[in-house]
């Protein structure tokens, strides 16, 4: 488990190869949690993504080894491996498969003060991607802030730009993409 | 989706000025944006509307993503049965031991180290949340660290389909509370349980665990007669509330209970604020262990209710039955449970260690009074043999007597009469360990020998004191804790060993260098003496050991008194304030002594030294010519036995008492350190092995070793990050926590190319610095008579080497081409510069100093070690006068990268760790407060401080490249026979 440890570091050093090994790891783990977490209770029962990866960055780090840097490192991996995880589930649930012992995902509880009760996740993802190619910032941004459950304050250390900046983007990010999703539906 | 680009494309210029007329129109009152827009985007209507539809979306999208997402469980039918796994990890399921509340209990074969354990999977509704599970894990991990010879051991924590399961020492035997149930035990097997149990709630307590479930049937007895404490800690894990409620007190709120069968079970061992629901700490366990203690004396359960309830107002409100316990026990047993059982937490025993020691203390006293011959003892008492004879003693060597049995001792030695020197051809192995096994004592009998395995012979910093059986026993450890530690010993009835362990960091002020004892037979280490090192026994009463003079930072001398520190009398302090006595051996008849003995600058660099008891004069120098680590006297007085470094190996000599010629009696590859004489004179025990070191690199790339020579050290990076220097050692010697060449090879490596370069051709080289420009270097030569001299020499060989001060090492590079070094002086070392001449030498500051380091980039700060306002602590020194500046309040290495942007500092002791801090641009150091970086962990909250996990790198340009040295012993005991 520590070689984690050490591939966060690698990478945060520069070794862009070491993100490579490291996607695979907690792709795995992440998956593996949500998998198990979900055999063990009963159907209707939510997780917080947020509570997932949180747990999955406990199993697979030495905490103490790290510095707060590694840590968000390590939630910008996870939040786009999260999104990941989501889509190709929900692409599974249209496909009418269903995969041994897989989760849904709801976003019920996202916007009850919204119209849209329910949002697509294929569509958010869709919607995600439009917004990446005209703003990538934006775009990790609402993954940090929404698949990996970052504050602010974390999503500006994992990027490395001030909570202010973070703050901007962040609304932006969010009147584009409901904008998008209303259009749509 | 698509993987992350190495380039995000920019936003384009339209996007942009969305993002800002977004920005602005938000900013303002929702009345004043559609003039603000209308204004703003009079050129292009398109923008203005798609802005205006954005702030409508802004609006309405209030909570809109601000919940992280939640995964949703929609599956049916695929809550699976419980059900017995085969494997759990690399565990095979054998058996099936229990199943309960606190989850279900296998046990289980671990093929890889063929031995069986018990497997705890948890239950599932204590690991639904993930902040719980999460928090488990953390609580496994410090209980995993708990490593006692009286604790059920936790091996590890392994995943059971997404379920965690403890991996657990499996315990043979009965519990306590199934050998309670046929009726009391005698009072003094109880004391034995009782002490044993107090050793592992005092471990398990000083690492801030506390037990919170103690009861008999979580003390295991095996059939050899030793006690283990099980499920330690695992009531808190399972509760896994950090606001350490008890995990009783939310079963209490809850009485729809699924777990009561435990609950009753447990209850009667809780303690008054365990049944409050109040928050319980150690003095929890010390409740419980005065229960135990009661009923393993009385065979009643202390506070005993029919139900929950009854039980709860036995606890809170009742006395035990004090007329119960046996008329045999003794008063200070019964004081001890009256301590124990105190309602009142505030009022309790405090410390458990106290019970322990209480308990000892009788075993003692009964000693003194019962007088029995020793072999009477070992052989006329078995275990579980129940009369008032079994005392706490008896029983323990009764224990060891089987030990022995079992081990077949007696025959482990025969001579082979051969020529007066060895060959390694003769020796016999006594240990196989793939790392070191050093500094061997042989017990009084010569039956046992006690060593220290995983670090170096001195100042041995994670290495742990061991004891074997000789020849085939196991080798068993005795401590288990981060100490630094040095001089094992048996003490003169071969019961304990007692070892000098170095507490504290150098210059806090709990720094101290005291002598601990741990038994033979493993349980808890206890201080023997403060400020006592290398001790050793002249008789059973009187010891000989080293002592710290008061007012002094580390001169160290010879010293003897009573065990109690009664009738103290210095025999002899090194003239030198720095200097320090080490180990020290009595000769037979008790004239004489041999010592090992430090120089000024804390090495083992010189002779031993042989002096006359009565501390009429400072002896002589005796011995080979070289650094001597290690002495002994045959059994008869008649030789004296040396390890020493000569001539750039370390061999064994020896020298007929009092005016022989010495002369060498190991020879060869395999180097010696060490000497244990067997009682017999015919063989001794030494450790043999080799030590290697090699330089490593750092970078983006990866690590990788960059040298081959033998031993490698002391590595710089050029500033332009293509080629590092180094020295390879021709001969080594020890200094305080390591090693250091007292003569070396400069060498250096093209990274690019990897070829090596002489850099000082037929130079013996001890220490060295290169200037900032490169072109030079400042280094330190051994020199003739011990006198470290200074040389300068341009890098390029393009002019000779030329010596510009004596008396002086650690030289670096200040401003101007000054030289900063250490003066070496008569009684005290001083921080000193001069010029590139050789001219103008002046003591920098009045203070002595014990380590000098580097200079900073500009050449006007120096790191020095040394005594600041009445304490030890790491300073920068300004070159040019001014205040010093205090990096740490103890002893730590710092210096600064190439360029001066970072400055490194590693803590002089525990993990090899470095911090990078970021200096500010213009300063000379990162802005420190006035007491220095402490604790030095705290470092890691500097925004842009890295931390790199070696200790004492050689820093590169930024924090991303150093350079430092990965050193390898193997060393393992060997007997050699005399001739």
């Amino acid at each position: 488990m520590p070689a984690i440890t050490a591939l966060l570091r690698s990478w945060r050093q520069g070794d862009g190869a070491a993100l490579d090994h490291l996607i695979p790891l907690v792709d795995e783990e992440l998956r593996r949690v949500a998998r198990a977490h979900f055999r063990r209770e009963h159907p209707g029962h939510t997780l917080q993504a947020t509570a997932l990866v949180h747990e999955v960055y406990l199993r697979l780090t030495d905490v103490d080894g790290l510095t707060l840097n590694d840590r968000t490192h390590f939630f910008a991996v996870a939040s786009r491996l999260m999104r990941q995880i989501l889509v190709d589930h929900a692409r599974r649930k249209r496909a009418g498969k269903r995969g041994a012992g897989v989760t849904m995902m709801s976003l019920d509880d996202v916007s009850p003060a919204s119209d849209a009760s329910i949002v697509d996740v294929l569509a958010l993802d869709e919607a995600l991607e439009a917004l990446s190619s005209r703003d990538v910032r934006q775009c990790r941004v609402v993954e940090l802030r929404f698949f990996a459950g970052l504050t602010i304050d974390e999503t500006a250390e994992a990027i490395g730009v001030s909570a202010a900046t973070v703050e901007r983007e962040w609304a932006m990010a969010k009147a584009w993409l409901y904008q998008r999703l209303s259009v749509q539906t | 989706m698509k993987a992350p680009e190495p380039v995000p494309p920019g936003p384009d210029e339209e996007w942009l000025r969305l993002k800002d007329l977004f920005e602005a129109a938000r900013a303002l009152p929702a009345d004043r944006r559609p003039a603000y827009l209308a204004a703003a985007c009079s050129d292009n209507l398109a923008l203005r509307q798609e802005v205006e539809q954005l702030i409508a979306s802004y609006e309405r999208a209030t909570t809109f993503l601000e919940k992280p997402v939640m995964l949703f469980h929609d599956e049916i039918g695929t809550n699976d049965l419980p059900r017995v796994p085969e494997c759990i990890g690399p565990y095979r399921i054998t058996a099936t031991l229990g199943e309960g509340g606190m989850g279900e209990v296998y046990r289980a074969h671990d093929a890889r180290l063929g031995r069986d354990v018990a497997i705890k999977i948890l239950p599932r509704l204590f690991v639904s949340e993930p902040e719980r599970l999460a928090r488990f894990e953390r609580e496994a991990r410090v209980l995993a660290s708990l490593n006692h010879p009286h604790i059920g051991a936790i091996y590890g924590l392994e995943d059971a389909e997404g379920v965690p399961a403890l991996v657990l020492e499996l315990v043979d035997g009965v519990t306590l509370a199934d050998r309670l149930a046929k009726g009391p035990l005698p009072v003094g097997d109880a004391l034995i349980i009782a002490v044993q149990v107090a050793g592992a709630l005092e471990a398990a307590h000083e690492k801030g665990i506390v037990h919170r479930d103690l009861k008999p049937a979580n003390i295991s007895i095996t059939p050899d007669g030793i006690a283990k404490v099980l499920d330690f800690g695992v009531a808190k894990v399972l509760a896994g509330d950090e606001s350490a409620l008890d995990v009783s007190a939310s079963r209490m709120a809850m009485p729809d209970d699924t777990i009561a069968g435990m609950v009753v079970g447990t209850a009667a061992y809780m303690s008054p604020e365990q049944a409050r629901g109040q928050v319980v700490d150690k003095r929890t366990d010390i409740w419980a262990f005065g229960c135990v203690l009661y009923e393993t004396l009385t065979g009643l359960v202390a506070f005993k209710g029919d139900t929950v309830a009854d039980t709860t107002v036995a606890i809170l409100g009742r006395e035990p039955e004090w007329e119960a316990l046996p008329g045999t026990t003794p008063a200070s047993v019964r004081l001890l449970l009256q301590r124990c059982l105190e309602k009142d937490p505030r009022r309790r025993l405090r410390d458990i260690g106290d019970a322990r020691l209480e308990i000892d203390q009788l075993k003692n006293r009964s000693e003194r009074v019962r007088k029995d011959p020793p072999d009477e003892r070992v052989t006329s008492v078995t275990p579980g043999h129940e009369s008032q004879r079994s005392t706490y003693r008896a029983i323990g060597l009764s224990v060891l007597a089987l030990v022995l049995l079992a081990s077949g001792a007696g025959l482990f030695y025969s001579a082979q009469p051969a020529a007066a020197v060895t060959s390694p051809s003769e020796y016999t192995q006594l240990t196989n360990f793939t790392d070191a096994a050093v500094a061997p004592s042989l017990s009084p009998d010569g039956r046992m020998v006690t060593f220290i395995r995983g670090g170096e012979f001195f100042l041995s910093r994670g290495g742990q004191i061991y004891v074997k059986l000789l020849p085939n026993g196991e080798s068993v450890r005795l401590t288990n804790d981060a100490g630094v530690k040095y001089g094992p010993v048996f003490t003169p009835d071969g019961s304990r060993i007692a070892y000098t362990q170095i507490t504290g960091f150098f210059g806090s002020p709990s720094y101290s260098w005291d002598t601990w004892t741990v038994p033979v037979l493993g349980g808890q280490p206890t201080r023997l003496l403060p400020n006592a090192s290398g001790l050793t026994w002249m008789t059973d009463q009187r010891v000989l050991f080293s002592e710290i003079m008061t007012g002094t930072t580390l001169h160290m001398g010879l010293v003897t008194a009573t065990e109690g520190r009664a009738e103290s009398r210095e025999i002899y302090f090194p003239p030198h304030q720095s200097g320090m006595v080490h180990y020290s051996y009595a000769s037979p008849d008790r004239q004489s002594v041999l010592v090992v003995e430090m120089d000024q600058t804390h090495t083992f660099n010189q002779p031993c030294r042989l002096l006359p008891f009565d501390g009429s004069s400072a002896g002589r120098q005796v011995g080979p010519p070289g650094a001597c680590t290690a002495t002994a006297w045959s059994p008869d007085g008649k030789w004296m036995y040396f390890g020493a470094r000569v001539g750039g190996s370390a061999h064994l000599w020896r020298q007929k008492f009092p005016d022989g010629a010495p002369e060498q009696i190991t020879f060869g590859p395999i180097e010696e350190e060490g000497i244990a004489l067997a009682p017999d004179g015919r063989s001794l025990v030494t450790s043999a092995g080799n030590r290697r070191s090699a330089i490593w690199i750092h970078d983006l790339a990866g690590e990788r070793a960059i040298s081959s020579e033998g031993y490698a050290l002391d590595p710089r990076l050029s500033r332009d990050g293509t080629r590092v220097f180094y020295l390879v050692a021709r001969d080594l010697v020890t200094v305080s926590g390591g090693w250091v060449p007292s003569s070396a090879e400069l060498r250096s490596v093209d990274l690019g190319s990897g070829e090596t370069d002489s850099v000082l051709p037929g130079v013996s080289v001890s220490g060295y610095d290169i200037s900032r420009d490169e072109k030079n270097i400042v280094f330190t030569t051994p020199g003739s008579g011990g006198e470290s001299q200074i040389w300068l020499a341009s890098l390029d060989r393009g002019t000779p080497p030329r010596q510009i001060a004596r008396g002086g090492d650690e030289a670096s590079f200040g401003a101007g081409g000054d030289v900063i070094f250490r003066a070496l002086q008569g009684t005290g070392n001083l921080l000193a510069r001069i010029r590139k001449d050789g001219t103008e030498q002046e003591r920098l500051t009045n203070a002595h100093i014990l380590d000098k380091f580097g200079t900073s980039p500009d050449g006007e700060w120096v790191i020095a070690v040394s005594v600041d306002a009445g304490e030890l602590a790491t300073l920068a020194v300004p070159v040019h006068g001014g205040a010093s500046r205090r990096i740490c309040a103890a002893a730590c290495s710092a210096g600064w990268s190439s360029d001066g942007r970072f400055f490194y500092v590693a803590p002089a002791w525990g993990p090899g760790r470095t911090f990078a801090i970021p200096v500010p641009a213009g300063k000379p150091l990162p802005d420190f407060s006035a007491s220095g970086i402490d604790p030095l962990a705290a470092v890691v909250s500097i925004p842009g401080a890295r931390m790199i996990e070696h200790g004492s790198v050689s820093p590169g340009p930024d924090p991303s490249m150093y350079v430092f040295t990965k050193t390898d012993v193997q060393r393992n005991l060997f007997r050699i026979p005399l001739h």
